[in-house]
């Protein structure tokens, strides 16, 4: 040992046998010792128990060190907790690096222990030349601003946003259409209780649009996030709806309003009633509709698109609620977390064209049932067909994209029960024969395989199998003006056609369309298509960014239930992270040296995370310490060397090269 | 009857695994290769039971059932876990046979080409008598194409006719090209589909090391048969040469303004996607093109079309074994095709003319004619 300026710790772990058993920990503690400004070099059984870590802190102090190497397992474990042991210590947490001398010694050379303790050595050796050059690093904290966005407001975003409201966050609850409620507001009954939809979910939505803490915005979509320390910047759009809040829900506007008439040529079918029924241009989209605030649709007026004929609307309305002037107006939000919970849309049943969606009236998707059944729907309830007389027979069938590796792999999770209810209703409500034609009959859920029994004693038919077409060409007097479904009966091992009036498909649940919101939020999805969870089976409410979580269909397909219990994760995970008022920013990430800066935007245009920028009027790169991930593209193209990433720049990174290979190596 | 306890066919499951059949095991039972399946339209089979029994590897493929299937891939192209149906079958057939447990007919017709290169029983020598009269050169490097005749078009004096109208069409376009004349055998399609891989493999070599000795590049098919081992089956050996299905030539030669075409009055036809030329091999729009290139052709789309089109039932072997009158598909496409008012029903493929031919002349209510593209355009050469 030579005295140096560094009072350098060295400490190998044994890992209770997994290194020492091919590792001779021996040797290699007497070569640390051996290194330049090492003053303590020792083994030990286990680094990571409260004994090595009491070991750890008690040489800190002791020797008074300025850097410590931890030989051991990989730095992903356990490289927080000791550079955290350090810390308590008294010695800057960033003068620790560990080497990693369990996976890349003694496992990978299992059968070699002496070149495997060799490598333990150059590899202990390198981190040692590199802590000498380390320098101390402060840990930056910022504040956590106080507020929180909630983007989607069906149950899960309802739920979420009440929860943070009444723990007293201040919620800004932002939902594109113009009323909140989501999916579940268009259903009349829900499986396993066969409650009242609406029932259930129309105090939610009362509560939520009179809380005194959640700002409500809709018909406003998040259009761009800004990322700093501790805030997430948000662009909201809010579209204009040319109905200012006088409005006091009259409904002349929309009596009046000539679109969708029989004679009007400008059409436009309700998207709530998902292309069941016509509505006009100015509406309110389901009677329930929260905010009671009518929406215009400038797409489909004659005053927007006629050249400013027409205007009835604003001669008919009391309030003087309308307002052809408005714009999209840009509202910028500023909150310390967000939770994503923008649900789920319907899988496109004419994809597969052999089920007749799209081509056959009386084809409808599962959605499009919901509505046919629900008393607020285009027939008032009454299950009808295209030709307004009740159906005599039904045929459901389940999976429509789903468990289908040319369309959704994945089960989604619903339809099962979803076409069990319909089922339920359809023989309730209409008598007719009912058969459902099913692969797997998935009742998983609590109450769910009793309201499997329930159904199946209301006389349904089911059919195991997958259905090959529906068609209409009759090949049988029974089969006359009926549509045909063809399918195996796999238990029967038949194929059968089952002519039926009306075909339901209960189709898949695809992601909504969130791709500009997730490029925005920098958050990814998993390879189906919904949003990324943090960690699938033990952290599914967290993501990979801090400070946004996720809640409901936007993480995965499920039934209200699972969403209801995602959704009160989620605003626990946000509250406790607002609560905790402050975060710690990764010191490890790149900066500048506005010195050598030459505004030359390299680093700007090689950066996968846009986490650096030039600031056109300092002309120097600056980065965003949250996006930036420290992976050093950046510091490869800087002519001048002007960025560089902490304990990574070219001397410590040199040092540790020069370690490993002393010699040069003839080329 | 008490039930049996599962004995596991290892030595079958093992064959199957190694034969490439094992997306089998994905297999989740639904059912939708049955109904999917042409056959269940005309007579009681289940695809799904067959590669049930398979998966446990208790039997049961021996039977005649094993026979039916035409690869037609209307199956495949739909199941939800994308099991590989036809090579499954493919490879319960190798096993089977191996055993000497095909029908006989199959036996023959395996003796055929293992003695005359051919399905048919046709003499070797005899192979080129097709081109008679034509003047038909062997291929030599500078030629634009190598015209793959393939046995069926070579043998059968009803197909013969398609080939003698593409070397029309070919040299009416300036197209210059040859064949092997005697030296061409078997594509191997048969011998592959009715589980003699030994065979195709065999006869594959001798057609790729022709191919090699004479510097054959390019490779222009009449059958789809001969395009798909071409295309997909040679190049596992180790061959490579470029291949197109004649109808790919002809869209493009159109395409180039290289072929004039007289008005045939106003005429409605139909077209027929033959599975080898359309699901195997994606190719649905060039033959409907050069039909709609003749003037005054109508084409009218028969149910179903394209990627569900109806087989002939001339795939997979099926051409060499007998299929009762009831238990036709091509019956059944006769019907479809007179429901869309058609007075011309063309294809692309000898197996499909073939077959349709014979059930228009038996089922066609008014008379249908059936033709190939090639020899409709030959005929329509301004
Ligand atoms: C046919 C069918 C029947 C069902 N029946 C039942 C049942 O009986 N019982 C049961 O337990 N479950 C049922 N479910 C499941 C149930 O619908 C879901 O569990 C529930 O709706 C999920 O709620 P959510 O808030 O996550 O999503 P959603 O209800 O889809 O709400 C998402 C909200 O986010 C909004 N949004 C989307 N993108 C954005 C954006 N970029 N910016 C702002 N806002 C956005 C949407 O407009 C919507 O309001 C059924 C599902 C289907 C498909
Ligand atoms: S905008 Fe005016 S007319 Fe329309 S509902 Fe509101 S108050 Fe009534
Ligand atoms: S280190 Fe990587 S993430 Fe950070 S600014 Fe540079 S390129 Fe971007
Ligand atoms: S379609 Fe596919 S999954 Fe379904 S039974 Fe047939 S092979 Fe099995
Ligand atoms: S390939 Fe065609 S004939 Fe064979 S099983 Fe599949 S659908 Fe039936």
């Amino acid at each position: 040992m030579t005295g140096g300026t560094r009072k350098i710790g060295v400490f190998i772990c044994h890992c209770g046998g997994n290194i020492s058993d091919v590792v001779d920990v021996n040797a290699v503690r007497e070569f640390a010792a051996q290194q330049d400004e090492v003053v303590a070099s020792t083994d030990f059984r286990f680094m990571c128990s409260n004994q090595g870590q009491a070991r750890l802190q008690e040489t800190i102090k002791e020797k008074g060190l300025d850097g410590v190497v931890v030989a051991c397992c990989t730095p992903k474990m356990y490289e927080d907790m000791f550079r955290g042991s350090a810390k308590e210590a008294g010695m800057n947490p960033y003068l620790l690096e560990i080497a990693n001398v369990r996976e890349q010694c003694a496992y990978a050379h299992r059968h070699e222990p002496e070149q495997a303790t060799e490598k333990a050595k150059a590899l202990v050796a390198a981190q040692v030349a590199k802590v000498r050059n380390l320098r101390p690093l402060d840990v930056k904290t910022a504040p956590i601003h106080d507020g929180v966005a909630v983007i989607g407001a069906g149950i899960a975003g309802i739920h979420a946003a009440l929860l943070l409201g009444n723990a007293g966050h201040k919620v800004t609850l932002i939902e594109k259409s113009p009323t909140i409620g989501g999916n579940m507001a268009r259903f009349d009954k829900t499986f396993p209780t066969l409650d009242c939809a609406m029932c259930t979910l129309s105090p939610k939505m009362n509560d939520v649009f009179n809380h005194p803490n959640v700002d409500l915005m809709t018909y406003a979509e998040v259009k761009d996030a800004v990322r700093a320390p501790g805030r997430f910047t948000l662009t909201v759009v809010q579209k204009p709806r040319y109905v200012t809040d006088a409005c006091i829900g009259c409904n002349r506007c929309t009596e009046a309003c000539p679109v969708s008439g029989p004679k009007s040529p400008i059409k436009v079918e309700s998207e709530w009633n998902l292309g069941l029924s016509p509505r006009k241009a100015i509406y309110l989209p389901f009677s329930q509709a929260l905010p009671q605030q009518w929406t215009l649709d400038a797409d489909h007026c004659y005053y927007f698109q006629r050249n400013h004929t027409c205007g009835i609307c604003a001669k008919v309305c009391p309030a003087d609620a309308i307002d052809f002037t408005q714009r999209p107006e840009e509202v910028q939000v500023e909150v310390g977390a967000v939770v994503v919970a923008t649900g789920y849309r319907p899988f496109d049943a004419s994809q597969i064209p052999q089920y007749g969606f799209g081509k056959y009236a009386d084809v409808y998707h599962g959605l499009q049932v919901e509505r046919l059944l629900s008393s607020t729907g285009p027939t008032n309830g009454k299950l009808l067909k295209k030709d307004g007389t009740p159906p005599q027979s039904v045929g459901i069938i389940h999976c429509v994209g789903s468990r289908d590796e040319k369309y959704r792999s994945y089960c989604s999770r619903v339809c099962c029960m979803a076409s069990l209810k319909y089922a339920h209703l359809i023989r309730e409500r209409t008598g007719a024969r009912v058969y459902n034609f099913y692969m797997d009959m998935r009742a998983n859920g609590k109450g769910y395989e009793e309201f499997y029994q329930r159904v199946a004693s209301e006389q349904v038919g089911f059919v195991r199998g997958k259905p090959t077409r529906v068609t209409d060409q009759a090949t049988a007097p029974e089969e006359e003006g009926k549509l045909t479904i063809v399918v195996e009966d796999t238990l029967a091992g038949v194929v059968l056609r089952v002519p039926v009036d009306m075909v339901v498909l209960s189709t898949a649940m695809d992601p909504e369309d969130v791709d500009g919101l997730l490029a925005s939020l920098k958050l990814d999805k998993s390879p189906d298509g919904f949003v990324k969870e943090y960690h699938l089976k033990i952290n599914p409410t967290e993501t990979a960014v801090k400070g946004i979580f996720v809640a409901g269909c936007a993480q995965s397909p499920k039934d209200i239930t699972d969403t209801i219990a995602q959704a009160g994760a989620a605003a626990m995970s946000a509250s406790m992270f607002l609560g905790s008022g402050s975060m710690t920013l990764n010191p490890l990430v790149a900066e500048v040296n506005p010195d050598l800066c030459r505004a030359c935007t390299r680093c700007s245009e090689v950066c996968e995370f846009d986490a650096v920028r030039v600031d056109p009027e300092a002309l120097v790169a600056i980065v965003d310490e949250t996006s930036c991930e420290g992976c050093g593209k950046c510091t490869v193209v800087c002519p001048t060397g002007a960025i560089t990433v902490r304990q990574f720049t070219k001397t410590q990174i040199a040092a540790s090269i020069d370690a490993l290979a002393p010699k040069a190596v003839a080329p | 009857m008490t039930a049996a306890a599962v004995r596991p066919f290892d030595e079958m499951m093992d064959e199957l695994a190694k034969a490439g059949a094992s997306s089998l095991y994905l297999c989740y039972q639904c059912g939708l290769c049955t109904s999917t399946c042409p056959w269940s339209e005309v007579r009681d089979v289940s695809v799904r039971k067959m590669l049930r029994q398979a998966q446990l590897g208790i039997g049961g493929l021996e039977g005649d059932d094993l026979w039916l299937c035409t690869t037609c891939r209307a199956c495949a192209a739909r199941c939800p876990r994308g099991v590989d149906i036809p090579t499954v079958i493919r490879a319960a057939r190798s096993f089977v046979a191996a055993a000497g447990a095909e029908p006989d007919r199959l036996k023959t017709v395996r003796g055929h080409l293992a003695s005359a290169q051919n399905p048919w029983g046709g003499k070797p020598e005899e192979r080129s008598r097709w081109a008679e009269g034509l003047n038909v050169r062997p291929f030599e490097k500078g030629m634009d194409v190598l015209l793959f005749v393939g046995c069926t078009a070579a043998y059968d004096p009803r197909i013969r006719t398609v080939a003698r109208a593409l070397v029309r069409i070919l040299d009416a376009a300036g197209v210059t090209f040859g064949t092997l004349g005697n030296d061409e055998v078997c594509d191997g399609d048969p011998a592959l589909r009715i589980g003699d891989g030994d065979l195709f493999r065999s006869l594959a070599e001798r057609n790729a090391a022709t191919f090699e000795e004479r510097g054959v590049e390019h490779i222009v098919a009449i059958s789809p048969h001969s395009f798909e081992a071409l295309k997909h089956e040679y190049p596992k050996l180790g061959a490579s040469f470029e291949v197109e299905h004649y109808t790919q030539l002809l869209a493009r030669l159109l395409d180039q303004d290289r072929l004039k075409l007289r008005s045939d009055g106003n005429v409605p036809v139909t077209y027929h996607d033959p599975c080898y030329l359309g699901r195997y091999n994606g190719v649905y729009e060039e033959p409907r093109k050069v039909l709609e290139s003749i003037p005054g052709v109508r084409l009218e789309e028969m149910e179903p079309n394209r990627a569900d089109s109806l087989c002939c039932g001339g795939g997979g072997g099926r051409i060499f074994l007998e299929t009762p009158p009831e238990e036709r598909f091509s019956n059944l496409r006769i019907a479809q095709a007179e429901r869309v008012g058609a007075q011309v029903l063309a294809s692309a493929c000898p197996y499909c003319v073939l077959n349709l031919e014979d059930s228009s002349k038996t089922t066609a209510k008014s008379p249908l004619a059936v033709r190939d593209v090639a020899e409709y355009v030959a005929e329509r050469l301004a």
